[in-house]
Parts: C-alpha cells; sequence; structure tokens
C-alpha cells in the first residue's frame, strides 16, 4: 500500500521521537567520553576522541584489564541463557496451547509479573540455595542458572503472546497430515522461526544487560561486563570518560539488536 | 489427556517430557524465590519472627523511607506510563499510525540497554556537579528526596514509555480494520470516537500498564542507585536497594526475608490486578 505524504510526514515524526529516546542516551555515552577525568561539564567542549576506547581494549590496568575479559564471558553467559530460554520456552508454548486461552494467559501473565518484581527476589533465594549445598558451584554456573530462572518465564510469556494461535494452527495442519512428531515439529520451528529469533534477541539482550545477579552471586573473574563499569570508580573519584565509553561498549549489543528487530518489523510493514 | 498427545498419539511422549520439563522450569524461575523467602524468614535457624526483631525491622525509619520512596517511585511511573501512553496511541490513531510494526520495533530498542547504563546516563547528564547540564540545574537536585526520585522517574519512565505506547496502540489495531473504519464512519468528530470507541476499547489494557508500571517503579534499583547512591542521607533510597543492604551490607538474611514477605503483599494487588485484566482480554 503507498503511503500518502501526511501520513509519512507523522510517521518519521513519531519515529524521530521513538529515535531520541531509544539512541540519544547511547550518544550521550560517546559525548562523556571527549573529557577524561571526573569532570563532564568541559565534556560538551571538547574534541572528539577514540582514546578511552582504546585505552579499555589495550590499556594495562586492573579495570580495563578485567573489562575486556568480561567481555567474551558476558557474551557465553547471555547466549547459554537465551538458547536454553528460547528452546525451553518453545516447548512450553507449545504445551501450552492445550489449555484454555484462559487458562493459558493467566498462567503466563502471573510468571511475567513474578520476573518484574524486584531483583532480590531472585538473588536471595540463589544465596540461600548456595550456602545449603554440601559442595560448592562455579560462580557462572550458578551466575548463568539465575539468570536463566528469570528470563525463562519472560520469553515463554513473549513467544506465547506472538505465536500461540499460530502454533495451535500448526499443530492441528501437521496431525492432518499425518506428519510424525519429530517432523511436525521441525516444520512448527521453521514455521515461527522469526518469533524465535525475536525471542532469542530478547532473551540474549535481557540476560546480557543484568546487573544483580551477577553482581551479588559473582567475584571479579566472573563478572560480566555490565558489572565492570563499576571497576572505572577508585578512591580518587570516577574516571566518567572511561565509565561512559564501557557504557558505550555495553550498549552496542542492544543496538545492533534493536537494529535487527526494526529490520524484521519494517519487512513485515510492507 | 493434553491436546498434543490427541494429535500426534506416542509420539508425541518426548514432547511431553521436554514441554513439563519446560513449564516446570518456568515455574520454578517464578514461584521458587517467594518459597525460599519464605524458608529463610520462618525455618532457618536465624528466622526473625519474635517480636523484638520484627519491631527492630519494621521499626527502622530507613526501612519505613525506603518503602515510600519506592512506592512513590511505582506510582508516578505507573499514572505517567498509563496516562501518557493512552494518549500516544489516541495521537497515533488520530494520524492514522495505528498498528504500524515499525513503531513497534523500534519501541523495543530502549528495552535492550540496561538499566545501570540508564543510570549512568542520568548521572552524564544530571549531577549538578560534574553533569553536561550542571550549570542549569539546582545544586541539590539529586540529594534531596522529591526532586531525586523524579529524576529516577522521568529516567525510568522514558524508557518504558516507548513500548507502553506500542501496548496501548496494539489494543485499538486489535479491534480490525472494519471495526476501525467502522468508528470512523459512526463519529464524524474524533473526540467522540475516542470517548465511545478507542478508549473503552484501551480500558483493560491500560490497566495492564498501570498494573505493570507499578512493578516496574518499584524493583527500581541499579538505574536508581547509580543515579543518586540513596540521595543526602539515604532519604531517596528505594526498597530493592535497602534490601540488598540488609542482606550483603548487615548479613541478616533473614531480615531482609521477612521485609520481602510484607512487601509481596503490597506487590500481590498490581499482580493480582494485570492477572484479571489479561484473562478478560483473552476472552
Amino acid at each position: 500500500m503507498i503511503m500518502g505524504k501526511k501520513k509519512a510526514i507523522r510517521l518519521t515524526i513519531i519515529l524521530s521521537l521513538l529515535f531520541t529516546v531509544g539512541f540519544v542516551p547511547i550518544f550521550l555515552l560517546y559525548v562523556g567520553t571527549k573529557k577524561s577525568g571526573i569532570d563532564l561539564q568541559s565534556a560538551l567542549h571538547g574534541e572528539w576522541t577514540l582514546e578511552p576506547f582504546i585505552r579499555l581494549f589495550s590499556g594495562l590496568s586492573d579495570s580495563e584489564i578485567s573489562f575486556r575479559e568480561s567481555l567474551p564471558r558476558s557474551v557465553a553467559y547471555a547466549t547459554i541463557v537465551a538458547l536454553f530460554s528460547s528452546f525451553l520456552a518453545f516447548f512450553y508454548v507449545n504445551w501450552a496451547t492445550g489449555w484454555t486461552r484462559k487458562a493459558a494467559i493467566s498462567m503466563s501473565f502471573t510468571l511475567l509479573c513474578l520476573t518484574l518484581m524486584p531483583q532480590t527476589y531472585f538473588v536471595m533465594p540463589a544465596l540461600v540455595f548456595i550456602q545449603k549445598l554440601p559442595f560448592s558451584l562455579p560462580k557462572s554456573f550458578t551466575i548463568v542458572l539465575s539468570i536463566l530462572f528469570g528470563v525463562l518465564p519472560l520469553a515463554s510469556w513473549i513467544l506465547y503472546m506472538m505465536s500461540s494461535r499460530k502454533i495451535a494452527e500448526l499443530q492441528e495442519m501437521c496431525a492432518l497430515d499425518r506428519l510424525g512428531s519429530v517432523h511436525s515439529w521441525v516444520r512448527i520451528f521453521n514455521e515461527i522461526r522469526v518469533d524465535m529469533i525475536l525471542v532469542f534477541l530478547l532473551s540474549w539482550s535481557i540476560a546480557w544487560g543484568n546487573y544483580l545477579v551477577p553482581y551479588s552471586l559473582g567475584s571479579r573473574d566472573s563478572f560480566t561486563s555490565v558489572v565492570q563499569i563499576t571497576t572505572f570508580t577508585s578512591n580518587l573519584g570516577r574516571d566518567w570518560a572511561m565509565i561512559c565509553a564501557a557504557g558505550f561498549i555495553v550498549c552496542i549489543p542492544g543496538v545492533i539488536i534493536g537494529s535487527v528487530l526494526v529490520g524484521v518489523f519494517f519487512r513485515k510493514d510492507q | 489427556m493434553n491436546k498434543l498427545q490427541i494429535l500426534f498419539g506416542p509420539s508425541a511422549q518426548w514432547i511431553s517430557v521436554i514441554s513439563w520439563i519446560s513449564i516446570f522450569l518456568a515455574l520454578i524461575g517464578a514461584f521458587s524465590p517467594l518459597f525460599f523467602i519464605g524458608y529463610t524468614a520462618f525455618l532457618t535457624d536465624n528466622s526473625a519472627t519474635n517480636i523484638n526483631q520484627l519491631q527492630e525491622i519494621f521499626g527502622d525509619p530507613r526501612f519505613f523511607h525506603a518503602v515510600v520512596n519506592s512506592s512513590f517511585l511505582a506510582i508516578i511511573i505507573s499514572v505517567m506510563l498509563t496516562s501518557i501512553s493512552a494518549f500516544s496511541a489516541l495521537i497515533f490513531r488520530w494520524c492514522d499510525l495505528t498498528g504500524s510494526r515499525l513503531v513497534y520495533g523500534l519501541s523495543i530498542v530502549p528495552l535492550l540497554i540496561p538499566d545501570y547504563v540508564y543510570g549512568v546516563v542520568g548521572r552524564v547528564i544530571c549531577d549538578p556537579s560534574i553533569g553536561l547540564l550542571s550549570g542549569w540545574l539546582p545544586k541539590d537536585l539529586l540529594i534531596n528526596r522529591f526532586s531525586s526520585l523524579s529524576v529516577i522517574a522521568v529516567i525510568s519512565f522514558l524508557k518504558w514509555i516507548p513500548a507502553m505506547v506500542a501496548v496501548a496502540d496494539s489494543s485499538i489495531f486489535f479491534m480490525g480494520q472494519d471495526e476501525l473504519y467502522q468508528a470512523r464512519m459512526d463519529y464524524k468528530s474524533f473526540f467522540k470516537a475516542a470517548r465511545f470507541v478507542y478508549i473503552p476499547q484501551m480500558k483493560e489494557v491500560l490497566l495492564v500498564i498501570a498494573s505493570l508500571g507499578f512493578l516496574i517503579g518499584f524493583r527500581q534499583h541499579e538505574l536508581a542507585y547509580e543515579l543518586n547512591s540513596g540521595g543526602g542521607g539515604f532519604v531517596a533510597e528505594t526498597w530493592s536497594y535497602w534490601n540488598y543492604e540488609v542482606m550483603f551490607g548487615f548479613a541478616k538474611l533473614s531480615h531482609a526475608a521477612l521485609e520481602s514477605i510484607l512487601i509481596l503483599i503490597i506487590l500481590t494487588i498490581p499482580i493480582q490486578i494485570a492477572r484479571k485484566q489479561a484473562q478478560r482480554l483473552s476472552i
């Protein structure tokens, strides 16, 4: 459908507003990297520089090395959580389509609300659980498991809302075609792959951005990148240029994932 | 028998097993914290159940302040998200942009930025000593209780509003093209259509947004702490941060658990409202 000129202008204005809310914070982090030290006031007048980023990736201070080391670790945590949560959410939704819609929505929504509770509700049980165990678990494992418990209900809810009707129809079609269970699930997975990618990406970014769980349950060698931002604070104060640079780096996956999502939705809009 | 077994017979056995594991894990993820909190508060060796300890917990002014602060944030964020998302959805309708998937896609972007980073951005902009706008802002912006909490509310609001606008807008979009066209034909004035069709259509979703907004406001932790470090003399501390301090700072796990149970009673109200409204939406 060809869009009218007026509608295109209105859409552009609204998209610009959304773009401002989404991307200006990231731009401001970049502005913050212009001035080294603890004073940001002069950053507005400073020269554009990549020096804090270069320091982040080649510096030899403890904080810089720890931040660098935390990046692949955070990617690994987030990827493991996203893979498991998307996989399990897929089967959760397949089963939940057999319930009445009222019951399934009620259940999924309760799970969503519980995951929106203050994060200390997740940290405390993990802590009590670890203390009671007769053996010690690797901290990375505890962190991944705790984040997974938080992300899975959310991923299940999102996938249920996006594709439960489609999955129910596909199940019936597969049964009518007399496909075996393995073939049916490959077909269903294939048909809803875009939704699955969205759930994977959202789970990934939620796991990536989690702060309190790794901060509370981890140590310096198991912290994520978001937590490592705090290490640029010392007795002398905060190195704002480095904090902003680290914050900027932490936002990059979100921007990439956001761009993919916008692209997917744009194609659906055509 | 479940629908899957009816459709696929015994060959769906393995799917049933994996599905039940998924459901079990999702339930564990959501509900186990509550069991553990109950266990820590009442059943462990260091349970805080005698009257003296209860008085110590609930008589602490810092706890009281923290609960009031989080409740303030919850109410303000809930009201702001609900009213602005409804207003924006009506503007979308007026502009004939209801249901634009491109807008929905872009509205997710702020949610992908971690809360902690939003806190850093807030400091970069608003810190009266070192922030980019420090010359124009009052010196006690992040120290004073009201102003400090207001800044947290505004920044959290900015993070969540695009997604909530998309949710409110989708409730009008799901009326269907025919009904939307009919509403336009029936009411020549947009305001009448809004009053008699669009707002009633959004009513249930707005209650869901209000409930979610309450939960989002109440759970503020890292964004709030990075932004104001609890304010001057902890006056602007949020409950989540206080609870964390009780757990790790004062090492009183059972006290923290007992507080959590009290707060859970408050949070059950928006959860129940949201669940009921979501049920109604599905009918």
